[in-house]
């Protein structure tokens, strides 16, 4: 059990998304105070070229997935609501052992996957963007087919910021 | 019980260390009450079974109530390591203190009201059985029944498991305490025959306190077992638990 980093939530979507064969979007609403903390890290020693430090990092952690098809690829990007750019990927979700991890007899009781990817290059050409919309905006699409029994789901998708 | 040390010396030295040490301080609380009072007015034997009873002595309410929550902060918190950190890690920082503080309250609720129901049972088993000694075996016959059953190994999972806690409003709120009470329901399936066991013999309870505590810590950082009946155990159990009985019988 080694100590974690120091890591703060920022926001949530708060709701279950349900994978499937079509895109599905869903909507991450990030906390003020939070995003003030994050915007605050920009300083301009922070942002300088020329000297140690860097601004807080940013995590998408996509929390409990769940289902009965592991065998199965999604990309997951992200985009700032109001920003001049299209979503931008940030990974590939692999579902390997997908279904053991939502057995609820395994031995974390069926919590699934849980999944990081990290955001932070994404997101922050586009801060004065995501201050005024206070949201960041998450694209799942699948690649490849899935079959019309085929069931996965995220419990939540949150977002966090690693201060450096 | 080696991945139980390391989970408790690391939890020392992080974040949580106030769960070793609230675990700490309610150990020794206990160990000072009990050399300090009657033990049979606070825990054990017939005397729990009273305050069920309508002319029971509602002055032992009280000291019980106190002792129970001292039994579980003594028991109890350094198993909560899992649960605090889900909850917290998934809490937004303005919130972090009231989300643990309803996470405690959902968690103290069933376990009181377990407490609650073990102390009056141990109070039967000493009522039929006609001696402290006979509850316990008894008591332990049927720990080693319910250890060898599947429904612990799922109850044992089940503690295991990490829900996605709501991040606003009230739902986060209302999260934070049903976490806290499936967190418990699912605890004290796994623990209550542990937890029966100092309670059905006055005498030896610190002991047999610690003895459940070391138990319960090794199995809550352990990997839990597979879902399976163990019939040497479950045989084992229903064995000693006959064996209390019967001499309890031929004694009386």
């Amino acid at each position: 059990m080694a100590q974690n980093p120091d890591s703060e939530l920022v926001g949530s979507n708060d709701q279950l998304v349900a994978l499937g064969p079509q895109p599905v979007e869903t909507e991450v609403t990030l906390a003020p105070q939070a995003l003030d903390a994050y915007a605050a890290s920009y300083t301009p020693d922070a942002v300088a070229r020329d000297k140690p430090g860097e601004p807080d990092r940013l995590f998408l952690k996509l929390r409990n997935i769940r289902g009965n098809q592991g065998a199965c690829i999604f990309d997951v990007a992200v985009s700032v609501p109001g920003a001049a750019a299209p979503p931008a990927t940030v990974g590939s979700l692999a579902l390997f052992g997908l279904e053991y991890a939502s057995d609820k007899r395994n031995e974390h009781g069926g919590s699934g996957l849980t999944k990081t990817f990290e955001i932070t290059e994404e997101v922050d050409p586009y801060l004065p963007e995501l201050k005024q919309a206070g949201k960041i905006l998450v694209d799942i699409r699948p690649r490849g087919r899935l079959r019309p029994d085929d069931r996965i789901t995220v419990d939540k998708i949150d977002v966090y910021r690693l201060p450096t | 019980m080696r991945a139980a040390l390391y989970a408790v010396s690391a939890m020392a030295r992080g974040p949580l260390w106030p769960l070793p040490a609230v675990s700490g301080l309610c150990w020794i609380a206990l160990a000072a009450l009990i050399s300090s009072s009657p033990l049979i007015h606070i825990c054990g034997g017939p005397v729990r079974w009273a305050m069920l009873l309508p002319y029971g002595p509602s002055s032992i309410l009280f000291p019980q109530l106190a002792f129970d929550l001292l039994m579980l902060g003594a028991m109890m918190s350094p198993l909560l390591a899992h649960d605090l950190a889900c909850v917290r890690r998934q809490s937004l920082a303005a919130r972090r203190g009231r989300a643990t503080a309803l996470f405690v309250l959902g968690y103290l609720t069933p376990w009181m009201g377990a407490l609650f129901c073990l102390s009056a049972l141990s109070g039967l088993l000493a009522r039929s059985l006609r001696s402290d000694l006979a509850g316990l075996a008894f008591t332990l016959g049927l720990g080693l029944v319910w250890q060898g059953t599947p429904m612990k190994a799922m109850a044992l999972r089940a503690c295991h498991r990490t829900p996605a806690l709501p991040t606003f409003g009230a739902r986060a709120e209302l999260a934070s305490f049903t976490y806290g009470l499936t967190s418990a329901a699912w605890c004290v399936a796994a623990c209550w025959l542990w937890m029966l066991a100092p309670l059905t013999w006055a005498a030896g309870h610190l002991w047999l306190m610690l003895g459940a505590f070391a138990v319960m810590l090794g199995e809550r950082y352990a990997r839990p077992p597979q879902v399976r009946m163990r019939t040497a155990w479950t045989g084992a159990g229903v064995v000693v638990a006959a064996a209390a009985v019967s001499v309890a019988h031929l004694g009386g």
